[in-house]
């Protein structure tokens, strides 16, 4: 699957509603350092729709156009005007895969995952489920998936991530280019993670900046 | 020996009112898992004359820090065992070594050694230098949403998926759990929280970080044994 326009990615883990005030209806995010504001239902449900649906590993490339058409749907008609401003703070970001900015950001966010891992099986070796351990798990995904989501919180950008694995990559299959080029392994990452968003088994955040004890890199 | 049915699904919904409760001390060491885990693996690979796929691997895996860890299916039962139980957290049992033991089985204090051995699990007495040892190389790493609180009861804060919370705990744990990943120990995050609450003039939650982190380690096993959490070692890779 590969895609040549834009695809769209909230930004934060989700704090809640927290009623200080009391009728007030206000939506925290956290983004690094940082806690953001959704005010009203319009702006945390656009904020939720650009998260995706969930429909298993081949969901479409969610875009502005879905998220836009998925917000009239659910009674949203000014999804543009909402849409720019969660733009403006970073709360949804928008690139096109294989491009320098998709470079770009890779090295301003990273990947955090949620829920735990529920491996593969003897009759499906090649899916591995991540979910609540002890309830089904919330999607299948492939191996890239699953090792994405198992590693790729360790390192501190996605950047990070796709240099480890083109570093793999560039051992075991050297004349790959999908398994050595960043920027293509990037895009394969971008598709994977919107995957992974959409059935709420990772959020995006900001790239760490400086963090404790160095170790050595691990074999993927 | 089966994995235990730890899912917080079954018991949904439960209330831990996990308070910052001071400077409790227990009489035995509170014992945790650490890492996350990753499920139960099989590789598979043509055998016989037919060619037919064969398991030549079945492991469970807990990635720690930058390291995966293959585990038997006794030893990952015993690690998972380890987030707590039911039981305990209606009871207010403190989850160590000897309760885990009494509520499974006796002949896994070997599989308990060699975990610890392994650094997979870890034993703290809150209060004591151990636990701030502990805070100070480890970190909990939030793995669900937080859904705030309610106006009907402002002071109780909820962790879940969206529409379905998972478990209550009060305002100070809530602000640790939100922010542990940010900071690269639990330490950093326990000085953190309460200096943010100095510095916004509202009433600490304890009379110092010490206290801060004896609660909160009193209230991790809730946190663990619903899968809202997990605990990683302070670690950051080096690309160079």
């Amino acid at each position: 699957m590969s895609t040549d326009v834009p695809l769209i990615f909230p930004v934060g883990h989700y704090l809640g509603a927290l009623q200080s005030v009391p009728g007030v209806d206000r939506h925290v995010v956290r983004i690094g350092w940082e806690t953001y504001p959704l005010e009203g239902t319009d702006q945390f449900r656009l904020w939720a729709l650009a998260h995706g649906l969930p429909e298993g590993t081949d969901m479409q490339p969610w875009t502005r156009t879905t998220l836009e058409g998925a917000a009239r749907a659910t009674g949203t008609f000014d999804a543009a005007a909402i849409l720019a401003d969660l733009l403006a703070r970073d709360l949804v970001v928008e690139v096109t895969p294989g491009t320098p900015q998709s470079v770009e950001l890779a090295q301003t966010i990273r990947l955090r995952n949620l829920q735990a891992g529920f491996g593969n099986s003897p009759d499906a070796p090649l899916e591995f489920g991540i979910g609540l351990a002890g309830a089904q798990p919330m999607v299948r995904v492939p191996r890239f998936g699953y090792e994405l989501w198992s590693w790729g919180p360790a390192c501190a950008s996605l950047w990070d991530v796709c240099q480890i694995m083109a570093r793999s990559g560039a051992e075991t299959d050297p004349g790959d280019r999908e398994r050595t080029d960043p920027v293509a392994i990037l895009t394969r990452c971008l598709l994977m993670i919107q995957v992974l968003i959409a059935h709420g088994v990772a959020y995006l955040d900001e790239a760490a900046e400086d963090w404790a004890q160095p170790v050595p890199l691990p074999r993927v | 020996m089966q994995l235990p049915a730890t899912s917080p699904v079954q018991t949904l919904f439960r209330r831990y009112d996990c308070c910052v409760v001071g400077d409790e001390t227990t009489a035995e060491p509170l014992i945790f898992p650490v890492g996350h885990y990753l499920g139960r693996q099989f590789r598979l690979q043509p055998s016989g004359s037919r060619g037919d796929l064969g398991v030549v691997e079945d492991v469970c895996r807990v990635r720690r820090g930058a390291n995966f860890h293959s585990l038997t299916g006794e030893q990952a039962a015993v690690w998972t065992a380890a987030c707590g139980s039911a039981k305990a957290l209606e009871d207010a049992i403190p989850w160590s070594r000897q309760s885990m033991l009494a509520a499974t089985s006796s002949q896994v204090g070997e599989i308990v050694e060699d975990l610890i051995g392994r650094q997979l699990l870890v034993e703290v007495s809150p209060g004591t230098p151990s636990a701030r040892d502990f805070a100070s190389t480890h970190r909990v790493v939030p793995s669900m949403l937080g859904l705030g609180n309610s106006a009907d009861e402002p002071d109780i804060f909820h962790i879940g998926f969206l529409n379905s919370p998972v478990v209550a705990v009060s305002h100070a744990i809530y602000d640790l759990w939100s922010w542990s990943t940010m900071d690269g120990c639990l330490w950093d995050a326990c000085e953190n929280a309460y200096q943010a609450a100095q510095q916004a003039g509202i009433a600490a939650p304890a009379d110092d970080p010490n206290q801060l982190l004896t609660g909160f380690l009193g209230a991790l096993h809730a946190l663990l044994y619903a899968g809202a959490a997990s605990i990683d070692i302070d670690f950051r890779l080096d690309l160079n």
